[in-house]
């Protein structure tokens, strides 16, 4: 089972409003590269994975992307509060308030709902593997693209957190995936 | 003081005795001298053992180090183009108190991680088991203050529902 500890995996305290960067960020909670996509890959994955190495490791890691969906979800909660109606309609925002009031709602930057079609799993462990290398490769660049669209420190400091933790995921993905090569799991 | 019939606390003055005997069995003792043994994290005591994992590349910084890189290992650390990583600044008690929490448990969860491939890296499991007793202490020290930090928290067993303590982990911290 999980528990919940009521606290952040890297403190978030953004003091700024600024709706626009909601907006993108949104793209890491619900679109094809975010954390949602990312727990549940590696969650789903882990049943299939052949040795205790990998079933730690997906549980591990998917675990920590929950931590990071809660991190997301902070800085939308957080760059929106108390957000303004004439706010919500410059930042183009008016078109989520129409469906789901202040609510925050899983969508990709397009406002395109969250699918699991986002990830895969073949049963196939060296596949799965690589599909997990690729998707923090990916969320990796996505990060990077986030913090060139801002100047607040106080989003930056947590983009640059999470970039860094994609990093980490990826090497650890990839010396499992040799291992499995080598012993010839595929 | 902990009320032995009726299981809950009037106030935390008794907690770190409640936890060595009610909680943990003499024999793995829970509260631990910080000096005793182990590093203090909070002088400068600590490089002796940060620098203990013996497979060359796969030296580890210290937790606070490590929670504002997001990143644990000096070889993997690989920063985007001149962002230098932000300094954390407390800026009341409980913050402080909090970032403690936070900094051991990304020190558990990234050696974790490591340990998950190589499960037979004997320092980097002690180094692991160091952050846990220091994880630990930080969570005592933050609840006996602020409240708990997860429901089956021993300062849960109050005669007060105090898990719905404000503020909640997305709301700004101060």
């Amino acid at each position: 089972m999980w528990k919940y500890e009521k606290m952040l995996q890297y403190p978030i305290n953004i003091k700024k409003k600024d709706l626009r960067m909601a907006k993108y960020l949104v793209t890491q909670y619900g679109g094809s590269n975010g954390e949602l996509a990312a727990a549940w890959r590696y969650l789903n994955q882990r049943y299939t994975m052949p040795d205790e190495k990998g079933k730690a490791l997906l549980t591990d890691i998917g675990t920590e992307e929950l931590a990071h969906v809660e991190m997301i979800s902070a800085m939308i909660y957080q760059l929106t509060k108390d957000a303004t109606m004439d706010e919500l309609r410059a930042a183009g925002l008016d078109t989520n308030y129409a469906e789901h009031g202040t609510s925050l709602y899983p969508t990709d930057v397009n406002g395109v709902p969250f699918t699991v079609a986002y990830f895969a799993a073949t049963g196939d462990p060296v596949a799965d593997l690589s599909e997990d290398m690729a998707a923090e490769q990916k969320a990796r660049a996505v990060y990077e693209n986030l913090i060139n669209l801002t100047n607040d420190m106080d989003v930056i400091g947590p983009l640059l957190y999470l970039r860094q933790r994609e990093i980490i995921h990826f090497n650890r993905f990839k010396e499992l995936y040799d291992e499995y090569k080598k012993k010839g799991y595929e | 003081m902990y009320n032995q019939e009726n299981y809950y606390f009037d106030d935390y003055s008794g907690l770190d005795e409640y936890r060595e005997n009610a909680i943990y069995p003499k024999a793995m003792p829970y509260v631990v001298n910080p000096n005793m043994g182990m590093n203090n994290f909070d002088n400068n005591t600590f490089v002796k053992t940060f620098m203990m994992p013996s497979y060359s590349d796969d030296r580890v910084v210290d937790s606070n180090l490590g929670l504002i890189r997001g990143n644990m290992f000096e070889n993997l650390y690989d920063p985007y183009r001149n962002f230098k990583p932000v300094e954390l600044r407390a800026s009341n008690e409980r913050e402080e108190l909090l970032q403690k929490v936070q900094q051991y448990a990304f020190a558990m969860n990234d050696i974790g991680l490591y340990l998950d491939i190589y499960p037979n890296n004997k320092d980097m499991l002690n180094l692991y088991n160091e952050y846990l007793k220091n994880y630990n202490i930080a969570v005592n020290n933050f609840e006996r203050r602020f409240g708990p930090l997860s429901r089956d928290s021993i300062v849960s067993a109050t005669n007060a529902w105090n898990y719905d303590n404000k503020p909640w982990p997305w709301e700004v911290q101060k």
